[in-house]
Parts: structure tokens; C-alpha cells; sequence
């Protein structure tokens, strides 16, 4: 009796897997910490997966971060590495549909990408901590896999986004203390993708994460000021921003973090286009912005992270 | 008699193979024309905007010498260039060459322009406009007024005629694009026919945030040009009275274009702020001038032309 219903847990759990993961890319997974090494918060129960109609998985609550590889068969040479960080208000993570799918059709296009299970719910600090530790993971291992450590490249959607300006902006310091040989290398990544940003501007990073009572009243056309949480100055690496016009509460994200770039004299690449409105990830919206997976593979090529010849 | 013909022969042969000045001016006046002798040439085929008078080209010059630089237009024209494709409804655009308002840069931003719309089914045409900034506006209306009457004739969709700039022909579109009052007064019924743009695309815009307008048009010199703040001025000059009647807008721009990127910034900022459809496709490298970018194939700039196609496709130019 018993192993009846041990056999049908499994047969169900494995059902609900299996449908999650049947029309979703597998790569190979690694955890990002060493066992029970990783510091400070995480969640505490089992992972919570919840799967959405169209097989995008949800992730609710991650008690242990990950990094899965997926690994590019027509990657040249001295191509480099693209860390995809999914989005969900760092309450839930996308899995899929800004994570593995993306992460899949880079390799395609000849780069290796991995996605970045980060740690949510709502642990801020933690997330950065996964991302640096990611940083460091892949350019340690940049000789063992044969990809150019210099050309590392994290890419997020929405709060992934603002993960990944955080990363590329604080990392001079470190979010943790040093754990093994992996953390000697630096957490600063080549180049940043913000894809449809949010939190990157200081009226909304102040509203979601800071201080409310500091955004009494907000002009959002005219208030462009930098989150005071990220800090931009000539060594910010080179950044591709995407995002629609008429995702109206995010998109002064994209022009804050654009113009101190700008200000700072970073190369940046600014593409926003009118219709699309937010969280598509890899699902076209049949609007000039689907063209963005194409702009940004492009933009890889030309800074030599996908090696052509 | 035959000995003098040969003699003659041998001479002219050993003249022109000793004497290479005179070889190389024969080769040199067959290369291609400039703009002035282009145009002289085809006359017939240019439409007059305000009056029959298709023919005069006189007074015209080239700007410094410069082959394809065409300048001191007196008798503004369009110059067609519709595609033969059986449709009745095929987009339009107006192009509009930069050259600063002295000069219509015509290789890089016309001719080059329009064949490439041509190759993505688009019907064109090359306006070329008096370089004086308020007969620019009135030549610019005009022309779209005259390609909206003529919509039937040309097999064009009345409804989809955008116009299309570099640099000051840039500037020029974006004042076509948000102001809709009369430049001039009504010549004929053609007048009546609204001017507005039905999408205008800014490539390399110039002249549209207040710092360079003040330098250009005000102080009138570009010398002081490297002590201006492009950090933090992103004002709208007062020309571009934008609103939400502003006709939707492609920009296309670098971030290494000196003192014109904040053109760009600042017509888009006022586009987002009216809820006008605004786009804006901006690389880090490629500088100015460089038309449809073909030059430009190790730079991400060199790929706008298939963003400005797919622009044109969603917005039904192309079907």
C-alpha cells in the first residue's frame, strides 16, 4: 500500500515536471554555492514552481540558486558568455520565457549563456550576492570552457535588468565574504543588457525599495535622475537597453540609466521602441520591439562576444 | 596620302600615350557628373512645386566646390522615384538630404536614399528644397500637399506619406512633423489639402535641442560648439511646437555624434512626454553623415536601414 502511493507521489511529481519541462530547454545545472557555504538569506521551504499555461515556468521561492548552462555547439573561439538573469519584482522569477529560452537561442547563435536561479522572494542583497558568485564561477572556468573571460556579458529582464545594473555598478564591493579561490577573480562583468529595466530610476527604485515618502509626487516626464543605488562612472561596462515607450511605469528606467551613461561617457545603445508594453521576454509582441533578440545579437557580434570568423 | 594618314595616327597615338595630362582630363570629364550637371540634363523630369517652371536650374552652384553638394536652390523641385510594382498603394516618402541649410547633400542623403526604399517597395521622392529655413518648411509642405493630390496618379496611399531627413533635412522634417499651420499663403486648391506627415523618420536630426539651435540660428556660429553642457540640456527649441498631434516618429542617431545626439534626446523626451508613437534606434558609434550607412560595416549603425524597413512594414508602407 504504501509503495502504491509512494509510486504515485513520484509518478505526479514527475508529470508536473515533465509538463514544465517539455516544451522548455535543459541545460546543465550547477548550483552557484558551494554546500553550505552560501551566505546569509535564503528561502526556506522547498522551491515553489508554478507552471503557467504556456509552459513558462514560475518560480516563487528559491531555496537554492543555480546556474544553467546551456552550452553553445557553433560557439568560435574566444566567444564569451552571456549570464541571463529572469525577472519578476524579485518576488518570483520568469524561468523561462526571460531565462531559458533565451539562454537557448543565444547558444544557437553561437555564445554559451546561463541562466541565474537567483534568490527570491524579495531578498535584494542576496540576489546580488548570486549574481557576483556567477560572475566569478564563469570566469574562473573561462579557460576549462573555452570562452574568453573578458567578454562576459549579463543580461536581465525587468528586475533582472536592475540585477544586472547592480552588478555592473557595485562591483567594487563585495556583497559577501570571500568564500574560496573562485571569489579572488573580479565580479565586474564586460557588458550589460537591460532588457525592458525597472527600479533603475530613483523614483521608482525609491517607491519599490527605498523610501516612499520620498516620491510624494513624481513628474515622470521630466524626472530622469539615476537610482541612487547604482553608480555610473567611465568604467561602467558597455550597455544595450531595450524597452517599449508604452511600458509606461518602467520605461524611465531605460532613459535614466541611458543618460548617465551618456553623461559618463560609457557606449551605450539605447533601442525603444513604441509598442510592446512589458514582460515578453522571447514571445513576439508582432511590434517593432520583437526585432530586439536580432539587435542584441548583433550588437554581441560587433563587440566580438559572439566571434564570427 | 595614306602615308599621311598614318603618319597623322602615329602622331595622335604617341601624343596621347607621351602626353597623359591629355588622356587623363578625356577620362576624368566622362566620370560621373555633379549634381549640377546632373540635374541640367534632366530637366523634364522634375516636378516644380510652386510654379511650371520645371526647367530653370540657374543660379544654382556647388557648395565649396564639392561635386555632389547642390546649393543656392531658386526653383525648389521633387525628383520621383515610384516603384512599378501593379499596387495602387504603395507608402511614400519625402526625403529631405542635410547639408546644414547652405547646401542638399545629395549622393549620401538622396539618391542613395530613395534606391534603397525603392528595394524595399517603397515609392520615394528627393525633395530639393530652398536652403533658407522658412522657404525649407514651405517647400517641405507644399510637397506634401502635391503628393497627397497626386496620390491616385502616382499609385500611392494618401494616407502613408512620411517624410524622411538627415541632419538639417532632419530638423526640416521634424518641423513638418509637428507644425501644421500654414507657412504661406493658399497658391491654388492644392493648398487645401492637409500637410501633415503621416510618420516622419530623423536620421542624424540636428538644430532640434535649444543649445545648438541658440549656437546655429541665434549666435550664429558652431564655434563655440565644444564648451556647450550636452549633459544636461535636453530643452526643445521653441520652432517645434510638438503635441500629441505630432505625427509618429522614427529617430535614428549615435551616441558619438557630438554636439547633435542631444537633438535627438530632446525630440524624443518631447514625443514621450506628448504620447506621440516615438522610436529611437541610437548605437554608440558612427559619427554623422553617413546616409543609409553602408560605408559603416564593422559599426551596429550599419544595420538601421533594415530597423527603418521594418518601421515602414508595421506601419503599412510596405505590404
Amino acid at each position: 500500500m504504501k509503495i502504491c502511493k509512494l509510486v504515485l507521489l513520484v509518478s505526479v511529481l514527475s508529470s508536473i515536471l515533465a509538463y514544465g519541462g517539455v516544451d522548455n530547454p535543459k541545460g546543465e545545472v550547477m548550483n552557484v554555492w558551494p554546500d553550505g557555504k552560501m551566505p546569509d538569506r535564503a528561502f526556506e521551504k522547498p522551491e515553489i514552481v508554478h507552471v503557467r499555461k504556456t509552459g513558462n515556468r514560475i518560480i516563487k521561492g528559491v531555496p537554492t540558486p543555480t546556474l544553467e548552462i546551456f552550452w553553445s555547439k557553433t560557439a568560435k573561439a574566444n566567444s564569451g558568455f552571456v549570464l541571463v538573469c529572469p525577472g519578476g519584482g524579485y518576488s518570483i522569477l520568469s524561468y523561462d520565457n526571460e531565462g531559458t529560452h533565451v539562454a537557448k537561442r543565444l547558444a544557437d547563435n553561437g555564445v554559451s549563456a546561463g541562466v541565474l536561479k537567483y534568490r527570491v522572494p524579495k531578498i535584494r542583497t542576496e540576489a546580488l550576492q548570486d549574481a557576483q558568485r556567477a560572475i566569478r564561477i564563469v570566469r574562473t572556468n573561462a579557460k576549462k570552457w573555452n570562452i574568453n573571460p573578458d567578454k562576459i556579458v549579463i543580461i536581465g529582464f525587468s528586475a533582472g535588468a536592475n540585477l544586472s545594473a547592480r552588478a555592473s555598478t557595485l562591483y567594487a564591493e563585495n556583497s559577501y565574504k570571500k568564500i574560496d579561490v573562485i571569489d579572488d577573480v573580479s565580479p565586474k562583468p564586460n557588458f550589460t543588457g537591460l532588457m525592458y529595466p525597472a527600479y533603475c530610476d530613483e523614483p521608482t527604485y525609491q517607491r519599490y525599495w527605498g523610501n516612499k515618502a520620498k516620491v510624494e509626487s513624481v513628474d515622470f516626464n521630466k524626472d530622469y535622475e539615476l537610482s541612487s543605488e547604482l553608480k555610473i562612472d567611465a568604467q561602467t561596462p558597455p550597455t544595450f537597453i531595450m524597452q517599449a515607450q508604452n511600458d509606461k511605469t518602467w520605461i524611465n528606467a531605460s532613459i535614466a540609466y541611458f543618460l548617465a551613461l551618456k553623461q559618463a561617457k560609457v557606449p551605450v545603445n539605447l533601442h525603444i521602441f513604441d509598442k510592446g508594453g512589458h514582460g515578453f521576454g522571447m514571445v513576439r509582441p508582432n511590434e517593432l520591439i520583437e526585432q530586439w533578440f536580432d539587435l542584441f545579437t548583433a550588437w554581441l557580434k560587433k563587440n566580438e562576444v559572439i566571434v564570427s570568423k | 596620302m595614306k602615308n599621311l594618314i598614318s603618319l597623322f595616327s602615329c602622331i595622335l597615338l604617341f601624343g596621347c600615350a607621351s602626353n597623359n595630362d591629355a588622356c587623363v582630363s578625356k577620362q576624368v570629364s566622362q566620370k560621373p557628373e555633379n549634381i549640377l550637371q546632373l540635374h541640367s540634363k534632366n530637366k523634364e523630369k522634375f516636378i516644380a512645386l510652386w510654379n511650371d517652371k520645371t526647367n530653370f536650374v540657374e543660379g544654382e552652384t556647388l557648395f565649396k566646390n564639392r561635386k555632389y553638394a547642390l546649393s543656392n536652390v531658386s526653383n525648389p523641385r521633387m525628383e520621383l522615384f515610384l516603384v512599378e510594382n501593379g499596387k495602387s498603394d504603395n507608402g511614400f516618402v519625402i526625403v529631405c538630404p542635410g547639408g546644414g541649410y547652405c547646401f542638399l547633400s545629395s549622393m549620401n542623403e538622396g539618391y542613395k536614399v530613395v534606391e534603397k526604399l525603392n528595394k524595399m517597395g517603397v515609392s520615394a521622392c528627393i525633395l530639393w528644397y530652398r536652403t533658407s529655413r522658412n522657404e525649407a518648411l514651405q517647400d517641405a509642405q507644399r510637397a506634401i500637399r502635391i503628393s497627397r493630390a497626386n496620390a491616385k496618379k502616382w499609385n500611392i496611399n494618401p494616407n502613408k506619406i512620411a517624410i524622411m531627413g538627415f541632419s538639417a533635412g532632419a530638423d526640416l522634417s521634424a518641423r513638418a512633423g509637428c507644425r501644421f499651420e500654414k507657412s504661406y499663403k493658399a497658391v491654388d486648391k492644392i493648398d487645401e489639402i492637409s500637410a501633415r506627415p503621416d510618420n516622419t523618420i530623423l536620421v542624424y536630426p540636428a538644430y532640434c535641442d535649444m543649445p545648438m539651435y541658440k549656437l546655429r540660428w541665434i549666435e550664429g556660429s558652431m564655434e563655440n560648439v565644444s564648451s556647450k553642457d550636452y549633459n544636461h540640456d535636453y530643452e526643445l527649441t521653441p520652432h517645434l511646437t510638438v503635441s500629441k498631434d505630432t505625427s509618429p516618429t522614427l529617430i535614428v542617431q549615435t551616441q558619438d555624434d557630438k554636439n547633435c545626439t542631444n537633438s535627438s534626446i530632446a525630440y524624443f523626451l518631447a514625443l514621450k512626454n506628448a504620447g506621440v508613437d516615438a522610436n529611437i534606434f541610437l548605437c554608440d558609434k558612427g559619427r554623422h553623415s553617413y546616409g543609409m550607412a553602408e560605408g559603416k560595416s564593422k559599426l551596429l549603425i550599419s544595420i538601421w536601414s533594415s530597423v527603418l524597413e521594418k518601421y515602414l512594414q508595421v506601419n503599412e508602407y510596405i505590404k
